[in-house]
């Protein structure tokens, strides 16, 4: 079952950031460090203009993965290195692929975060998800042996794959 | 030296404070506390303790957020009275870097084992 659904792609996402988005997360956060906020503070921090939390990003893949596990209640592991800076008008693109479901049935999954340049945003990420019952593993198996059937592997397969609505993203 | 430990800061979990949290990352409404909400029981508890230590001495001007860790046993539920206790478990300085990480224990009701984050903080 492992080597079926090792290489799978999960569904993705892509996000735009904004200075609306940077602004609601700061409040949200309570994380009001300047250089998210005010231009003039980010350009004395030694950057171009304000730039978005880290944990904005990983807060955005928090929502993925809630979404892959059917409940964050499920998420047991997320791990990041923040390696480039996001500012207002990027969009970030989301892409996730199992690595392996472990023997207690928890999902591993390598994510990518990219920029609209292509440029990795957040690297060395991994996350890992129980899957809550029997019922969740044989949807992860069907949703995996769909894939093989088309040949698919991009991300917003559920698109090209009727009949793995537990997994639409919508 | 040993690195220092910060006295533990109690976060009570609310609604209005989940669904704002919620609002802001994309989560889906109905899939509860999202697993980030971390961000603000775990680090917005101790971190800025760490920042306003001066034996540590970090110029938050300067300061990156480098690598992000969270291990959950359990989620908060809403209404949950949590518990995080920080301590700086490594501080090491290469070149003109300093990479520091602040390790947090969050605890729930009756002590129970809710998520364990190490964020690592690159000083310029």
């Amino acid at each position: 079952v492992t080597t079926l659904i090792a290489g799978t792609q999960l569904p993705g996402r892509s996000v735009l950031i904004t200075k609306d988005t940077i602004r609601q997360y700061a409040s949200a956060s309570g994380d009001d460090n300047p250089i998210h906020l005010d231009d003039s503070a980010a350009r004395e921090a030694g950057l171009s203009g304000i730039i978005a939390h880290g944990m904005l990003s990983m807060g955005i893949l928090g929502s993925l993965v809630s979404v892959w596990a059917g409940g964050s209640r499920y998420v047991r592991r997320m791990d990041c290195r923040f390696v480039n800076i996001v500012r207002p008008g990027d969009t970030l693109t989301f892409a996730a692929t199992i690595l392996e479901i472990t023997a207690e049935n928890v999902v591993v999954a390598s994510v990518s975060v990219t920029n609209e340049l292509g440029q990795p945003v957040l690297a060395n990420t991994i996350v890992e998800f129980e899957l809550a019952d029997q019922e969740s593993h044989t949807r992860y198996v069907e949703y995996a042996r769909l894939l093989q059937c088309n040949g698919a592997s991009q991300v917003g397969v559920p698109d090209i794959c009727p009949g793995t609505s537990g997994l639409d993203m919508g | 030296m040993p690195y220092p430990s910060y006295p533990a800061v109690t976060t009570a979990v609310t609604l209005s404070a989940i669904e704002a949290f919620a609002d802001a990352v994309g989560a889906e409404p109905d899939h509860g506390v999202p697993p980030t909400f971390a961000a603000v029981y775990a680090l917005g508890a101790n971190l800025p303790q760490m920042l306003a230590d001066p034996t540590i001495g970090i110029d938050v001007r300067r300061m990156l957020h480098g690598e992000q860790e969270f291990i959950w046993d359990n989620h908060p539920t809403v209404g949950e009275e949590l518990t995080a206790r920080g301590q700086v478990v490594h501080d090491e300085r290469k070149g003109s870097l300093r990479r520091v990480t602040l390790e947090t224990k969050v605890t729930g009701t009756d002590g129970r084992k809710i998520c364990t984050a190490r964020s690592m903080m690159v000083i310029r």
